[in-house]
């Protein structure tokens, strides 16, 4: 299970880039080719993987701004810096 | 020029407070273009705001954050939003920018709108605040929720410091916040001035902070009251 430490903080790894073309966020490999079509909250949270924002704080944000349930925010979070992990746009650094 | 109504179902009421005269104006024709929309009143400041929000009774305020010099739109926003029954609100802003539209969030706004954005854009802010739904521009999300991050990293360390305090440091944080200078402190306290002065000096550096005024305006900024004291009712 990842994200069992406080201190994790997902950064976003210099290989892949977002690409906007129209209405959609897409992320891109260095050869140009699709890896991620991301939604609104998924492009906010790779925004916020820069290296400085915790997990726990990202979930924080996310229940305040929306008032939502934080066991579900904590999973979609964890579901979503996961898959971007999986396809490299993001690394888990730990000061 | 009135707005047409329909027999059977009434237009939303919106009040629009800005201090251009001329951008009220032009705004109200836009609304009142539309259908399902219908400018009850328009303001300039503050004030005339709140009085016209009690007579007319909006179901939708658009406040221009900047109705002067100060931040005022923000505060109408709050005293709208604590008033019986309050009116849904957009705050205007000049351009969409992350800080404002949290402090927007905070004071009570359903979301912001942009003088830079197209009127539709506008428009479906409008309608969305009207169903009660919250209107954060897609491409700024991420850019608030950092914003929050930060805000409430701020909070927790000035919380921390606080937490230094003893609970005499504390009543005496509360008195320098409503105002007060050493000699009512002490007075009001029953200690000497000198020692009123000495609390003064260990909250100073406790609170990381250089003058009793920038002491004063974290305590109100932040909230922090001694339970028998209590700053404020902002």
């Amino acid at each position: 299970m990842v994200f069992e430490l406080n201190d994790e903080r997902p950064r976003r790894t210099r290989e892949v880039r977002l690409e906007r073309r129209a209405d959609d966020n897409l992320l891109v490999d260095g050869s140009g080719d699709t890896l991620l079509l991301l939604n609104d909250t998924a492009l906010a949270l790779w925004e916020l993987c820069d290296g400085t924002n915790t997990v726990d704080e990202m979930v924080a944000a996310v229940v305040q701004l929306f008032q939502a349930d934080p066991r579900e925010v904590r999973q979609d979070v964890v579901r979503t810096i996961d898959r971007l992990r999986e396809v490299g746009a993001v690394e888990i650094y730990v000061p | 020029m009135s707005s047409p109504v329909n027999g059977w179902s009434a237009a939303s009421r919106v009040l629009l407070v800005d201090a251009d005269a001329l951008f009220r104006s032009l705004l109200k024709e836009e609304l009142d273009a539309q259908a399902d929309l219908s400018v009850a009143d328009t303001a300039p400041s503050r004030d005339s705001a709140r009085a016209s929000a009690r007579s007319s009774k909006p179901d939708l305020v658009i406040v221009s954050a900047h109705l002067d010099e100060r931040l005022d739109g923000f505060l109408l926003c709050r005293d709208l939003r604590s008033s019986p029954d309050p009116p849904a609100v957009l705050v205007l802003l000049d351009q969409q920018d992350p800080g404002e539209i949290l402090t927007a969030l905070e004071s009570g706004a359903a979301g912001t709108m942009s003088r830079e954005e197209p009127l539709e854009d506008g428009l479906r802010n409008i309608r969305a605040a009207l169903r009660g739904e919250a209107c954060v521009p897609r491409r700024m999300l991420g850019g608030v929720l950092g914003a929050l991050i930060s805000r409430r990293r701020e909070t927790d360390e000035v919380h921390r410091r606080y937490a230094r305090l003893s609970r005499r440091e504390r009543e005496v944080l509360d008195l320098l916040a409503q105002g007060h200078d050493h000699t009512r402190i002490a007075s009001v306290l029953v200690i000497s001035p000198q020692t009123a002065r000495t609390h003064i000096q260990n909250i100073l550096e406790k609170l990381e902070v250089h003058s009793r005024l920038e002491a004063a305006s974290l305590a109100l900024e932040h909230d922090l009251t001694s339970p028998a004291g209590g700053t404020r009712g902002l």
